[in-house]
């Protein structure tokens, strides 16, 4: 018999002793404020940097040996082969063509042609120039170019140096016919896709609905399992202490390790969870912005997909739980701790390897198979359904359910007997044949 | 109520209590002295439940620890050997804790947490940790969690390990105090001195036996009159043990190359007779103490070793 009781005084107790430490107040809200301000930093980075780059063109050198470079005077961006209609649109708009970016391909980067090298070197010196190239007799035939700057780092040198491949390859794109140098540059600009269902129906794949109907569950099956195994952590987290500080041996005295099992299992469950809803509601208010689109895209909310998600969560959180702790009890220090624990935290992680296949055949024997098996079954089910929601009838959602929670009630009580052994046995470590007997042996 | 009986613990070959039996009733103290490694610990941990007997059984206000855990514990207060505390928590939380465990709860709670810390004399550090705490405070706080749920039955295991003298002496009261309130103490310890100090009765534990058991009278009679006489030097013991057996009224506890033993009755007029009989026997000795009959002798004459090596 296990007292409702007991479980509660523990699980409160370690459910504040958690949630009052400057870690997990931190994982919680801190985690994803410092996302947020990431986000905001780096798009402001990004925007700088480019007003920074795009704020003066570099001036780079050309010592042409080989003769395939007009520079009579300086080079900076053209539009090459735009009708001369649209060009003469363009200007006389006033934006100016710098505003069209894969036209005007390297306006950051002005070339100015030098006759010898000794020329060129003075500009560099006088910093002139960032670089300058010596482009050598043999250049057609061979491609090697000469490159020659003060410090071989720097950043303007580099984006000069594929523009100037860039330049080149315009050079020669002027003795083709106009027709075929865009297919030069670009040589396949877009792809339109199609698919042909059974009935040789031929209809446009739509990318983008697609990326988001494969995204969605992947992305959910993403936080399902970080959310596990945060939760799961701090569970193995709190074992330690009890071990190190020896506070399990009078705490036995007073509980049952049945019921200590259980009050973690609650109490840094419900701190676990905790956070896994903050985060959640986090994403879910950003989500809201951004709701508009996915549903122009035709994604459904996956409401049957959160459900079962929350459902499969709690038993996989319980039958991990379980195994992790009763495993945990055994490790007398946090590090010996992790790594027993360590195992089942790979083996949780192990689902996604077969994710490929169940997005494949969300339904086939694999899928199904793996439904079963508990070690697999919650972020199977879970990908089946997220991926699927009409097409996991209920008798499988229950079948897999069902099997699920028999595997957990059966961890809870393997799990409460090792950690009943694993608890008791301080200092030295028992031998793998003496838990089974014990175990075994426990009633 | 505490009641033990033939109580035996194994690990693997190693027999580490060896049919362990007595008992203390209503507000007595029963100590149990041994040297390190003698089983104290291991006859502790069986009964408060944490280990299980191999053999024998132990029952706490009648109720066996084994078959009738729950009802058994409820009576039961431990105050382990380490110390065993949450360090960041406060010694409020701490005891909080304990009392909630064994199912205290409201105003009841906080009333007993408050009262307990007082009586420990730390209520006014109540809201620190102990890692803030002194090695004599988390003594006595360790102490206080073992109590807080006033239990019928207290089971102490060193509760004074490493503490100065002026906490010493405060923890040997609050022993006391309990034991006043009617609680039956299990107070184990190698300090022969707390033994004599504190305890109505007690009994000599080494390798898992009870040597002896007794009242202090009592096991101070097993003594006899003889003090113990302790000579060091540089010995042939082969040469010495006859010609110490010639002396009146005296024993040989222990004889080696470095050190001799002796329980001598009236040692202070003997002593010289023994002095002598040693250099006779080629002695060369450097050093002599001797003490009246205590439990250190008798320790040392059950077993030929000292109590605290
Ligand atoms: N978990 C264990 N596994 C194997 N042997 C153990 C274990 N715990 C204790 N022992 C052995 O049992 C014997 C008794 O140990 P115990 O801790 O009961 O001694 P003690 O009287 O409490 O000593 P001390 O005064 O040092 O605390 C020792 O020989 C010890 O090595
Ligand atoms: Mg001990």
């Amino acid at each position: 018999m296990i007292r409702r009781r007991q479980i509660f005084t523990v699980a409160e107790f370690e459910f504040l002793s958690i949630v009052r430490t400057k870690g997990y107040v931190f994982s919680t809200l801190g985690l994803p404020a410092m996302l947020l301000l990431y986000g905001l930093f780096a798009g402001w980075l990004g925007e700088s940097l480019k007003s920074q780059i795009e704020g003066g063109a570099k001036v780079f050198g050309v010592v042409d040996r080989a003769g395939v470079v007009d520079l009579r005077q300086d080079q900076q961006g053209t539009l090459l082969d735009l009708p001369a209609e649209v060009r003469g649109a363009i200007e006389s708009s006033g934006v100016g063509v710098e505003a069209f970016g894969p036209v005007a391909y390297f306006t950051d980067t002005v070339f100015r042609g030098f006759d010898d090298l000794d020329e060129a070197k003075a500009a560099l010196l006088s910093e002139e120039v960032v670089a300058f190239a010596v482009v050598p007799d043999d250049f057609v035939a061979a491609g090697a170019i000469d490159v020659y700057s003060i410090d071989g780092f720097s950043l303007p040198r580099r984006t000069a140096r594929e523009n100037m491949a860039k330049m080149l390859q315009e050079q020669f794109l002027q003795q083709v016919p106009a027709e075929v140098r865009d297919r030069i540059r670009d040589p396949v600009s877009t792809t339109r896709e199609w698919v042909v269902d059974a009935a040789g129906v031929v209809s446009p794949d739509d990318v983008a609905a697609r990326i988001l109907r494969f995204g969605v569950p992947g992305a959910f099956i993403l936080v399902f399992l970080i959310s596990l195994l945060t939760t799961t952590g701090y569970l193995v987290q709190g074992t330690a202490t009890e071990k190190e500080n020896r506070v399990v041996e009078v705490l036995l005295s007073a509980t049952a390790p049945e019921e200590i099992l259980a009050g973690k299992l609650v109490g840094l469950g419900a701190a676990g969870l905790l956070q896994v809803l903050v985060w959640f509601s986090m994403v879910i208010a950003a989500a809201v912005l951004a709701a508009g689109v996915a549903m122009a895209a035709g994604v459904a909310l996956p409401v049957k997909a959160l459900v079962v998600g929350a459902v499969f969560f709690l038993a996989a959180y319980f039958f991990y739980g379980a195994i992790m702790l009763g495993c945990a009890s055994f490790g007398s220090s946090q590090l010996e701790v992790q790594k027993l624990a360590g195992f089942w935290t790979i083996l949780a992680a192990v689902p996604m390897m077969f994710l490929p296949v169940i997005m494949n055949a969300p339904h086939g024997t694999v899928a199904r198979v793996l439904s079963l098996v508990p070690f697999t079954a919650p972020l199977a089910v879970l990908g089946r359904v997220a991926l699927d929601p009409e097409g996991m009838a209920w008798w499988d959602l229950s079948l897999s359910l069902a099997a699920l929670t028999l595997s957990t009630w059966l961890a809870l009580r393997f799990g409460a007997r090792l950690f009943r052994i694993g608890l008791l046995a301080m200092g030295s470590r028992p031998k793998l044949r003496e838990i089974w007997r014990q175990a075994r042996l426990a009633k | 109520m505490i009641e033990v009986d033939g109580l035996r613990k194994q690990y693997g070959d190693l027999v580490a209590v060896d049919g362990v039996g007595f008992s203390a009733g209503e507000g007595k103290i029963f100590g149990l002295l041994g040297p390190n490694g003698a089983g104290k610990s291991t006859t502790i941990s069986c009964m408060s439940g944490l280990l299980t007997p191999t053999d024998g059984r132990v029952r706490i206000m009648g109720h066996d620890i084994v078959h009738e855990p729950r009802a058994a514990k409820q009576q039961l207060g431990v105050v382990p050997q380490e110390l065993a505390l949450y360090e960041d928590l406060s010694a409020r939380d701490n005891l909080t804790y304990w009392a909630a465990a064994y199912g205290l709860s409201g105003t009841g709670l906080r009333d007993r947490v408050d009262s307990v810390l007082e009586y420990v004399g730390l209520l006014d550090r109540a809201s620190d940790p102990p890692k803030a705490y002194s090695g004599g405070m988390k003594r006595r706080l360790n102490f206080a969690c073992g109590v807080v749920h006033e239990p019928k039955v207290l089971l102490l295991d060193e509760p004074t390990a490493g503490v100065d003298p002026q906490s010493r002496a405060r923890l040997l009261d609050l022993v006391r105090a309990q034991a006043a309130k009617g609680t039956s103490v299990l107070y184990t310890t190698h300090y022969m001195e707390e033994a004599q100090e504190l305890c109505d009765s007690l009994a000599i534990i080494d390798h898992g036996k009870l040597i002896a058991m007794g009242t202090l009278a009592e096991l101070r009679a097993m003594v006899g009159e003889r003090d113990l006489v302790r000579v060091v030097g540089h010995f042939d013991p082969e040469r010495i043990r006859p010609a110490l057996a010639e002396l009146p009224d005296s024993e040989v506890l222990t004889a080696d190359q470095d050190s001799v033993m002796l329980a001598v009755k009236g040692a202070a007029l003997q002593l010289p007779a023994v002095l002598q009989a040693l250099a006779a026997a080629g002695g060369h000795l450097r050093e002599t103490t001797f003490t009246e009959p205590s439990l250190e002798t008798l320790f040392m004459k059950l077993t030929g070793r000292e109590l605290r090596e």
